[in-house]
């Protein structure tokens, strides 16, 4: 009995763990994704949390924690490669307080022809190498905090992951059903789906790493504090009372220069984008806005959450984008296309797919794109995998991490900003975005005494001005319990639609204030939808504990 | 977009190498086809024609002096050469009837490992007549009902045919060996045993993981890139029988009986992921126990079979790669031969197979066979470049050289979930190496 409840426990704090580096991670990676040391350092770091999350409990005896290379991969969507790098360079770092588990394979001394893979512990790892003949390969292949009597204990929680991927629904491309993250590609190998084939490892790279980028969303979401305040916004977004929300207001008034100043750059898209997005997010909205109040909280929960945290990251660069010279922008907007050139690919090909399959209900992709895909959407709003919740108990305690973690990640943002962007815009995106941040801070903690300071900081980045463009943005993310989940959202390029897509994200709230002005109509239903996509992608993320959100979902 | 950069500029991917795949399980199928009441002669017949076909052929060369006559023709002191299909008369060889004998036999006790006694004789019938066979030559340990011999003797005083030599089938001919330039592998593994507590499944993992690539760093990818097909030649799955009771089964027993081809499924989806992948049934799968057993239906694998890499196969399975000519058993055939003669290695076994030209010559005698009437599908008409047998004891591989050039790569392949070895062979040279698994940190 005690064992079990041990797991669970562990269970519990792991993920709650790892929620929260999810989202130190996943904002980073936006700063970083062009660098694979900064991307391990990151992760590190995340290990590091982990560690520390654990130790502090005091019982990191007790729990019983293993990551191996392959759940890490899966987890955070990099490469087994990378995986077992980055768990390496961790042993390095804090090999002292853990078990070791290394993978060795290479020929075997003593027996001629007998090529041997198999697990040492660190204790045992130099006998074990002797065996060798010469050179063998060494990896880490877990790490944990005491080994277990049965090794297949290891194997469980790779297991039960892969038993999660594996059990979407066939249509759905995951890392298990194209090996994506494998050292080894394979082209030829092709998977049908209801009957149709579609190349298995083609694209899934790509899509992967936007994924990364969603994956905050859900994280986020766990803050009640920001509830209200969520919820003002969301209903502000469909009656399109901008104004009257204090906060709102005063972030506007904040980012209105800057936001007319990128509006004016690219007026032509935005005519006819907003018109779209107005259609598109009406029927959206209505389908997931069923139980009326409780809703609205939801989508102003959800909506903040989704945007800050993937927006948040870029926020900063963004921001001084938006409020500078035309040179910093331009230089900005740069960067971003050369980045979201990629991502549009990708979206192409996911698209492709996902039209192909007949089984759309069944689908995690939560389409909020138009164009011709209005209807799909609504059937995939309106029946999706029942989300799963996780309890509150578990938000008010990673709430209060996760303002640790934010505070971090501003600080982490702005180093990182100079490294992504090596132009003169650093100085200036440096002063700018914490100005900013200060101010939309300021007026945060006026309108809501709820909002924490970081929280709000990382709000106000998200504020800041934006252009007025909508586009479509794929976004896969890989929630905790390992399935990936897709989903299309719309977003407010800078710029083409070829904008990044992170900019473009950063810009929906505030865009939605200052297109209240401009282009009253379509804003809100802008911002509702988000909070709408939010939704189900936050109770696909969550464990199913909550019977009442799941309930919901279904009246919808 | 972003993390593919990192990763295709970090760390190089290797492209997994590809050949050219051909099943020749054709003859191994039995499509659509009922019991009406054949009778197993017919395979006898059809197996003696062929052979019979093929040894005449040869005695004119092996014995030009002699005359082949039938069994009815024997004549008294007169060298001669007959032909014919062996039965090997024991003693200890379980009856069905047994059972119902009211009287006590004497019959001795049969020994655990399987029926051979002192007193086994050999008989040689064609389709008219049959002879006992004596002589040192014949030793009957060595052989098993079904082979086809010619035999060259003399009828004795007794009415027995005194064997002065033999003539086996001997080996098939072999189409030319065709040249690799470059290496490529093809991974054999057997008896995973998933459901049995036998099972390890990290250990299995850890094979998955390294034959997609997840193991291992930049030299060991490369090589396991070249991995280009993966045999699992049968015993995936052990089903529990203590849940069939011949009883509707509640939900509790369906999830027993399911749950591990599940976990095989999610296995198997990881590897047809990644590479191709034959998968061969097994005695203890969920298939027919008659050989030839039919390919493993694909609904048992949902995840799996929807990869154009994933191939569901007969046993016996035969198939062409990249010009090489492969056949195997899951085992079977040389485990009968196994209870009913003797050898020192069952690599011995598996090449007597091979020299009497019949896959599997025990059936339909003691191994469950379809009744075929027009044909006798374990007849080998070619003689394969790798011949595999798995769910055996321990690896065990030899090249073989035949008499007019042929090269054959005989492999034994060990239960995986008892050894943790699977067999790589290199298509270049035939080599073969075993590859160890081991997930247990005492070993």
């Amino acid at each position: 009995m005690l064992a079990v409840e041990a797991l669970e426990i562990l269970g519990q704090i792991q993920v709650l763990v790892i929620d929260k580096l999810q989202v130190v991670r996943i904002s980073w990676s936006l700063f970083l994704f062009q660098s694979p040391y900064l991307l391990a350092e990151i992760a590190c770091f995340t290990m590091d949390r982990l560690i520390h999350l654990f130790f502090p409990l005091g019982q990191i005896n007790l729990l019983r924690f293993q990551v191996s290379y392959k759940w890490l991969s899966r987890k955070f969507s990099v490469s087994s490669n990378q995986a077992k790098k980055l768990l390496r360079e961790f042993v390095d770092k804090h090999g002292n307080n853990l078990e070791v588990l290394y993978s060795l394979s290479g020929w075997l001394k003593n027996s001629s022809g007998t090529y041997c893979i198999r697990l040492a512990s660190g204790k045992k790892l130099e006998e074990v190498m002797k065996e060798f003949d010469g050179t063998c390969s060494v990896e880490v292949y877990s790490i944990q905090s005491c080994l277990p009597r049965d090794l297949a204990v290891l194997w469980n929680a790779e297991f039960v992951q892969a038993e999660e991927l594996f059990n979407q629904p066939s249509t759905v491309e995951n890392c298990l059903r194209n090996n994506r993250f494998g050292g080894i590609s394979n082209c030829f190998v092709k998977r049908a789906v209801n009957g149709q084939s579609a190349a298995v490892s083609s694209t899934s790279q790509l899509k992967d790493n936007v994924g990364i980028v969603q994956t905050k969303a859900s994280n986020v979401t766990k803050d009640e504090n920001l509830q209200p305040q969520q919820e003002n916004r969301g209903q502000f977004g469909v009656k399109e009372e901008l104004k009257s929300s204090s906060t709102v207001g005063s972030i506007d008034k904040t980012n209105q220069n800057v936001g007319e100043y990128t509006k004016k750059t690219h007026p032509v898209k935005e005519s006819s984008n907003p018109l779209q997005a107005k259609r598109k997010g009406i029927p959206n909205e209505k389908t997931s806005t069923g139980p009326g109040g409780s809703l609205a909280t939801l989508w102003g929960r959800a909506s903040v959450k989704s945007k800050p945290s993937s927006m948040a990251s870029r926020s900063t660069c963004d921001i001084a984008i938006a409020a500078n010279t035309a040179d910093a922008q331009i230089c900005a907007e740069e960067a971003a296309d050369a980045e979201s050139s990629d991502e549009e690919g990708y979206k192409l090909c996911y698209k492709r797919e996902s039209n192909g399959s007949s089984t759309r209900k069944r689908q995690f992709i939560i389409n909020y794109s138009d164009e011709e895909d209005d209807d799909d959407n609504v059937v995939s709003l309106a029946s999706p995998i029942p989300p799963k919740e996780k309890s509150f108990s578990d938000t008010m305690q990673s709430a209060e991490n996760l303002n640790v973690e934010k505070e971090i990640l501003c600080t982490n943002k702005l180093e990182r900003e100079t490294l992504v962007n090596k132009q003169d815009i650093d100085d200036k995106s440096h002063g700018l975005s914490s100005e900013k941040s200060s101010i939309a801070n300021a007026s945060f903690q006026k309108a809501e005494n709820n909002f924490q300071n970081d929280l709000a900081s990382a709000n106000g980045k998200d504020t800041a001005p934006m252009a007025s463009k909508r586009k479509k943005v794929v976004k896969t993310r890989i929630d905790e319990r390992g399935r990936e989940v897709t989903e299309v959202v719309w977003d407010e390029p800078v710029c083409s639609k070829d904008a990044d897509k992170d900019k473009t994200t950063n810009d929906a709230r505030p865009t939605a204030a200052i297109k209240e002005q401009a282009t009253a109509s379509n804003a809100p239903p802008n911002t509702g939808i988000k909070g709408g996509t939010k939704k189900p992608l936050k109770g696909g993320g969550k464990d199913t504990k909550q019977g009442k959100i799941l309930s919901f979902f279904k009246k919808i | 977009m972003d993390g593919a950069t990192i990763e295709d500029g970090e760390m190089k991917l290797f492209e997994r190498k590809q050949a050219i795949y051909k099943s020749l399980d054709e003859k191994y199928l039995v499509h659509g086809q009922r019991y009406k009441g054949q009778q197993y002669s017919q395979i006898y017949f059809a197996r003696l024609h062929h052979l019979r076909n093929l040894l005449h052929s040869l005695v004119t060369k092996w014995k030009p002096h002699l005359e082949v006559i039938t069994v009815l023709g024997l004549e008294e002191s007169r060298e001669c050469v007959i032909v014919g299909t062996i039965y090997k008369h024991m003693k200890l060889k379980p009856c069905i009837l047994d059972e119902y004998s009211k009287e006590r036999t004497a019959v001795p006790l049969v020994k655990p490992h399987n029926f051979l006694h002192p007193d086994d004789q050999l008989i040689l019938e064609d389709e008219i007549g049959r002879v006992k066979l004596r002589g040192s030559l014949l030793n009957p340990t060595d052989f098993v009902t079904g082979i086809g011999l010619a035999l060259h003797g003399m009828k004795t005083i007794e009415g027995d045919f005194l064997v002065q030599d033999l003539l086996e089938a001997g080996f098939p001919p072999q189409t030319k060996l065709p040249r690799l330039g470059e290496d490529k592998y093809v991974v054999f593994v057997s008896g995973l045993n998933v459901g049995s507590n036998i099972f390890n499944p990290l250990q299995f993992q850890l094979f998955v993981d390294h034959v997609t690539g997840h193991l291992g760093g930049d030299n060991e990818q490369k090589m396991t890139s070249q991995i280009v097909r993966v045999v699992i030649a049968g015993n995936s799955v052990i089903i529990p029988h203590s849940v069939l009771n011949g009883q509707a089964l509640t939900p509790e027993d369906q999830r027993k009986l399911t749950e591990p081809i599940k976990e095989v499924d999610i296995l198997l989806t990881q590897l047809a992921a990644a590479v191709p992948l034959d998968i061969m049934p097994g005695p203890t799968d969920p298939a027919n126990s008659f050989l030839p057993q039919q390919p493993l239906h694909r609904c048992l694998f949902p995840g799996a079979s929807s990869y154009n890499t994933f191939f569901s196969c007969t046993n016996p399975h035969q198939f062409e790669l990249d010009g090489f000519q492969f056949l195997g058993t899951s085992g079977q055939n040389i485990d009968d031969l196994d209870k009913y003669s003797s050898a020192q290695t069952k690599l011995e076994f598996v090449e007597r197979t091979l020299r009497w030209r019949h896959l599997a010559p025990t059936a339909p005698n003691t191994l469950g066979c379809y009744p075929f009437t027009e044909k006798d599908p374990f007849f080998i008409e070619n003689c394969p470049n790798v011949y595999f047998v798995g769910n055996q004891d321990k690896y065990e591989t030899v090249l073989l050289h035949g008499p007019e050039e042929q090269q054959v790569r005989l492999v034994c392949i060990p239960r995986f979930s008892e050894s943790g070895v699977a067999v790589m062979l290199n298509l270049r040279d035939l080599n073969c190496h075993a590859l160890n698994f081991s997930a247990d940190l005492d070993s």
